[in-house]
């Protein structure tokens, strides 16, 4: 059932406007990254740059210790990811096979809080917080980061778990195997692809996110890599273009090879969630 | 002895059924506890105080102490002008982005759908807007629509369309276009995803069978696809509007809710409420409020979707 | 009993939490805390080491060295007393803050600027500062800066650098225009900055540029050129009143945009976002605050002749005052040792080194004398300088619902008229009215 030609031709021109619009802003960013104070300043801006530098990366790491940032984005968004897997994985098997009043609560509270705003928890949040003692730590912006990325994740793991038969477990007990067994030996190598995708989704979450980190952290050595960018922002817009770009291109770069590697994983993901959810 | 054997199962069964569900009871809270005392914790509890707080005269000042005032912050929400003129612009906003993102991100997905060579470079590429950090996206954009030195402006006066730099991000307006074009940016991946997802769900044959039967593209389209993946539609066409309704960071990092006011959303607004004015329990109410209006736009689909769960 | 057992934990949980209301006493030992708790004695070396935080929003790269070596300085002088620099990015200093003094989690010196301090100096955020000013800062620093850092009588705020709005000139382009750039002693008047700029304009190029993209501080602070004052009466009920003198300003600026003579798209650009244009040459002048000269060195280009011409005259050359500042927030258990580090940062050479760095004007005249004396005359900035004596208090930032006017009303407002939405009258009535309304 091959369309005619003519559709093709049309079909080829569509999808390159879709790449221009969704890679230009990229590339610009990347061109943008390599270009001298000077030339950030021009007023007839060429998309490549004409004299390129990798000053702005020096300069990134050198003076607002870049690394440190990365380093402590890191840390942060693989405890992220462990720890919202390691919780959702259990919560998720036990709320698929069980049809009971708690399990319409939890996907009344994974669909609710995606409505709740920002802006009428932070101030409560930034309270308990204190109170905790997690003020200015990794360790109270990880466990923020869990508790909000828990909805998603659970929804996502929800549909893959539901996608796994139960009667494969029921097979399994009548064959005599323990639990622990059934769930260790043939659930959990099903889920394998599923958890990727949620653990590099968790991840990514915790590795862009800007404005919890605003709050929490008050200390510029614990500062995540967005909460760099904020600090080439000055008064009135005065911006360091340069240093900013390189880390800017250096803070998506994390979140664009992963969705590279998992963008079939999500594809499905979302199938399953949709469907079973 | 088989009979024995028979009657000793049958009189042990029922038993060991009972225990079996205790059990698979018990097991389920044990898996469940580690997750809900931080959701709890850090979820709703600070959820439900902030919704209380929407209930008091709760502001910043050093020693103060608030108390519950009724409905007094939802009245003075319903005097506020500037309240309806964000509550306006939410609207404009949520409806233009979700529609335009639609009708983009439906053609993508169709797009990749299709079968065609650049398949392996657009898919990733569809997924950018959603691998880049809102604020990054922001700043980007800012600097594409800067009036001098921005790329836009620079592009189309290399074309001939324009003759004077124009300002978008500070022309009355434009301002709010311009942004709305960067929110569908960015929020495209997300719906591009579910709607491939939905097409690639449709079996092969449905097709097959329809182009037997002599139907062209357009025919195939509205009576093989669009019925299946009507669902998939609703669902994200109503978390979309739910999320843009809400959003914040990236239209903050644009342009701060101005020129003169065009681009407040609502969400901004209640944020400069709260750390501007140091008004917290007016800030909290005006959460509030949005929060019933995306629930009762929202409402139809949280009803099918908690009663096929149960 | 697994549930019974599962709900209490929560219920303790909860409790745990709970104790945790946004009360605003946040950690600290309640009201007598701010005077009464501090030991006998000046910056007396405590017995156990003590540790102070200090935020500063210090951006522009000389200034960030210069801060640091103030701190390291006094770290090195004062190995009991540790402060520990936290660096805040410019655009949410007023944000963080909010967030940081409901939490109670402020830091014990506070960086910002005087325009800022009226909403937490009436919240009580900020400790009272008037009897730990040693005599020697009192007198080196003008009245009427002392003025601009006081509210409801008392000083919440140490002046350090202050900014005015003065023009920017490429002197090769008014060289060849026949332009004579004016002297301290004959200052240019809002009309010969009109005359000026239409000599100076052409197609596409303009005379004049000012990015006015928050128009109320530029239009207001510049504005006390005309005599506009705003605001009177007494704090708690100030009135408004927009008559010719507060106009004025906006009237000229409006006019040169129709007559050609200033970039209209420049009214919507922010202060540094019209730089390109004025490297490039598109712009002849521009108006922005001299802290934008730092950028000007780092990123125009070498063939960019440049220089700061004297404050525009109106009916004087005066602006208004508001200077950056340093607090000390009322929950630090230390005031004193606060209070002492901030006389150090406000020595001569150090804030000089400050005022330096950002491209501001030091606010006491010992540091004022050691700039003129590195800067010379380079650019204008003997000049600029010595405007130090313009600087008049603004009535306007005392009253508590300034900055609620400023964004709900005042900015709209100013953009649209600049936008050519409304006219001369209509700015003014809503000016006032939405005043009337912000304190009802």
């Amino acid at each position: 059932m091959k369309p005619k030609p003519y559709v093709r031709v049309l079909q080829y021109i569509a999808l390159g406007f879709f790449i221009c619009f969704l890679g230009f802003p990229l590339l610009w960013l990347v061109t943008t990254a390599f270009k001298s104070p000077r030339e950030l300043t021009t007023i007839n801006p060429t998309l490549f740059p004409t004299m390129p530098t990798v000053d702005n990366f020096f300069a990134a790491m050198t003076h607002n210790n870049l690394g440190q940032a990365l380093l402590n984005s890191l840390i942060v968004a693989v405890s992220t990811a462990v720890v919202t897997t390691v919780l959702a994985l259990p919560a998720s098997y036990a709320l698929a096979r069980n049809r009971s009043r708690l399990r319409t609560v939890t996907i009344g509270w994974i669909l609710v809080s995606q409505v709740f705003p920002f802006i009428l928890i932070v101030i409560p949040l930034f309270i308990v917080l204190k109170n905790l003692g997690l003020l200015n730590s990794l360790q109270g912006l990880v466990l923020v980061y869990v508790v909000w990325s828990l909805p998603f994740t659970l929804w996502m793991l929800l549909g893959y778990v539901s996608a796994i038969p139960s009667d494969l477990e029921e097979a399994a007990a009548t064959d005599g195997a323990g639990k622990l067994a059934t769930l260790i030996q043939i659930i959990f190598p099903l889920l394998v692809p599923g958890l990727v995708a949620t653990t590099m989704f968790a991840f990514i979450s915790a590795w862009n996110e800007f404005f919890f980190a605003l709050v929490v952290i008050q200390s510029p050595e614990l500062q995540t890599a967005p909460l760099l960018l904020a600090r080439y922002v000055g008064a009135e817009g005065n911006v360091q273009l340069g240093p900013l770009a390189a880390t800017a291109l250096i803070t998506t770069l994390p979140g664009l090879l992963i969705f590279a590697v998992i963008q079939r994983k999500l594809i499905s993901g979302m199938m399953a969630g949709a469907v079973k959810g | 002895m088989a009979d024995s054997v028979a009657s000793v199962a049958t009189t042990t069964a029922p038993k060991r059924r009972v225990n079996l569900a205790q059990r698979q009871n018990r097991a389920m809270w044990w898996l469940l506890l580690p997750s809900l005392i931080p959701v709890i914790a850090f979820s709703v509890y600070p959820l439900a105080n902030g919704i209380w707080l929407g209930f008091t005269d709760a502001a910043a000042g050093y020693d103060v102490r608030f108390s519950f005032n009724g409905l007094n912050n939802y009245a003075k929400l319903l005097k506020d002008d500037l309240f309806w003129n964000s509550f306006q612009i939410g609207l404009i906003w949520s409806f233009s982005v979700t529609v335009i993102q639609f009708f983009l991100a439906l053609s993508l997905a169709l797009l990749l759908n299709a079968g065609l060579r650049l398949q392996w470079l657009v898919r990733p590429l569809a997924l950018v807007p959603w691998a880049m950090p809102s604020v990054i996206t922001a700043i980007l954009w800012k600097l594409i629509y800067h009036p001098d030195a921005g790329l836009l402006n620079a592009m189309l006066k290399n074309a001939g369309l324009i003759t004077h730099n124009i300002n978008w991000l500070g022309d009355f307006s434009l301002a709010l276009p311009a942004v709305i074009v960067v929110g569908v940016w960015s929020g495209m991946p997300q719906t591009t995803i579910a709607l491939l997802a939905g097409l690639q769900n449709i079996p092969y044959e449905l097709h097959e069978s329809a182009a037997l039967d002599g139907a062209n593209t357009w025919q195939r389209f509205t009576t093989v696809t669009w019925p299946a993946i009507k669902p998939v539609v609703v669902a994200i066409t109503t978390l979309d509007f739910v999320w843009n309704f809400n959003s914040f960071g990236l239209v903050y990092v644009l342009t701060e809710g101005g020129p003169g006011g065009k681009t407040m959303l609502p969400m901004l607004f209640a944020y400069q409420r709260a750390f501007g004015n140091g008004e917290f329990g007016y800030a909290s109410a005006l959460g509030n409020a949005m929060v019933l209006i995306v629930l009762a736009i929202m409402g139809t689909y949280l009803w099918r979707q908690m009663r096929e769960a149960k | 009993m697994k549930r019974r057992l599962f709900l209490s934990a929560a219920a303790l949980g909860t409790a745990a939490v709970s104790t945790g209301c946004l009360s605003g006493t946040g950690g600290s030992a309640g009201t007598g805390a701010g005077s009464a708790a501090a030991p006998s004695g000046a910056a007396s070396t405590p017995t156990t080491p003590i540790k102070l935080s200090f935020s500063t929003y210090a951006f522009q790269e000389p200034t960030v060295k210069a801060t640091q070596e103030i701190v390291d300085s006094w770290n090195k002088a004062n190995p009991n007393i540790t402060v520990e620099l936290q660096k805040v990015d410019a655009s949410s200093v007023h944000d963080k803050l909010v967030t940081q003094f409901a939490g109670g989690s402020a830091p014990d010196i506070i960086h910002d600027e005087s325009a800022d301090l009226a909403g937490f100096s009436a919240q009580g955020y900020l400790a009272d500062l008037t009897s730990l000013i040693p005599a020697a800062l009192k007198s080196d620093v003008a009245d009427s800066v002392w003025k601009s850092v006081t509210y409801g009588g008392k000083i919440t705020g140490i002046p350090t650098i202050a900014q005015v709005y003065n023009v920017f000139v490429n002197t090769d382009l008014l060289q060849k225009a026949g332009i004579a750039v004016p002297t301290a002693d004959k200052p240019w008047t809002y009309d010969d900055l009109a005359a000026n700029a239409k000599k100076l304009s052409s197609g596409d190029n303009f005379g004049f540029a000012w990015g006015l993209k928050s128009p109320t501080a530029g239009l207001m602070n510049a504005g006390l050129a005309f005599g506009g004052t705003f605001v009177t009466g007494d704090e708690g009920k100030p009135t408004m009143k927009v008559g010719d003198a507060e106009l004025e300003l906006p009237k000229r600026i409006m006019a040169m945009i129709n007559d050609k003579a200033m970039a209209p798209t420049s009214v919507s650009m922010s202060g540094t976002e019209v730089l390109p244009g004025f490297y490039a040459g598109k712009y002849a002048m521009v108006m922005a605050g001299n802290y934008v000269a730092t950028q000007i060195k780092s990123a125009a280009p070498a063939t960019l002749k440049w220089t700061m011409i004297p404050l525009i005259k109106g009916t004087s050359q005066n602006q208004a005052a508001g200077p950056q500042t340093l607090s000390v927030a009322k929950q630090s258990k230390y005031p004193q040792q606060a209070m002492a580090f901030i006389n150090h940062y406000m020595t001569a050479e150090k804030l000089a080194a400050i005022g330096i760095g950002d491209s501001l004007i030091p606010v006491t005249k010992s540091a004022g004398d050691i700039a003129a004396k590195q800067l010379g005359t380079t650019n204008g900035w003997d000049v600029i300088l010595k405007s130090g004596a313009n600087l008049a208090d603004a009535p306007w930032f005392k009253a508590t619902k300034f900055a609620q006017w400023k964004s709900d009303i005042a900015t709209p407002q100013y953009q649209q008229f600049l936008q050519a939405k409304i006219d001369l009258a209509t700015l003014g009535k809503n000016l006032s009215d939405g005043w009337v309304k912000v304190n009802s």
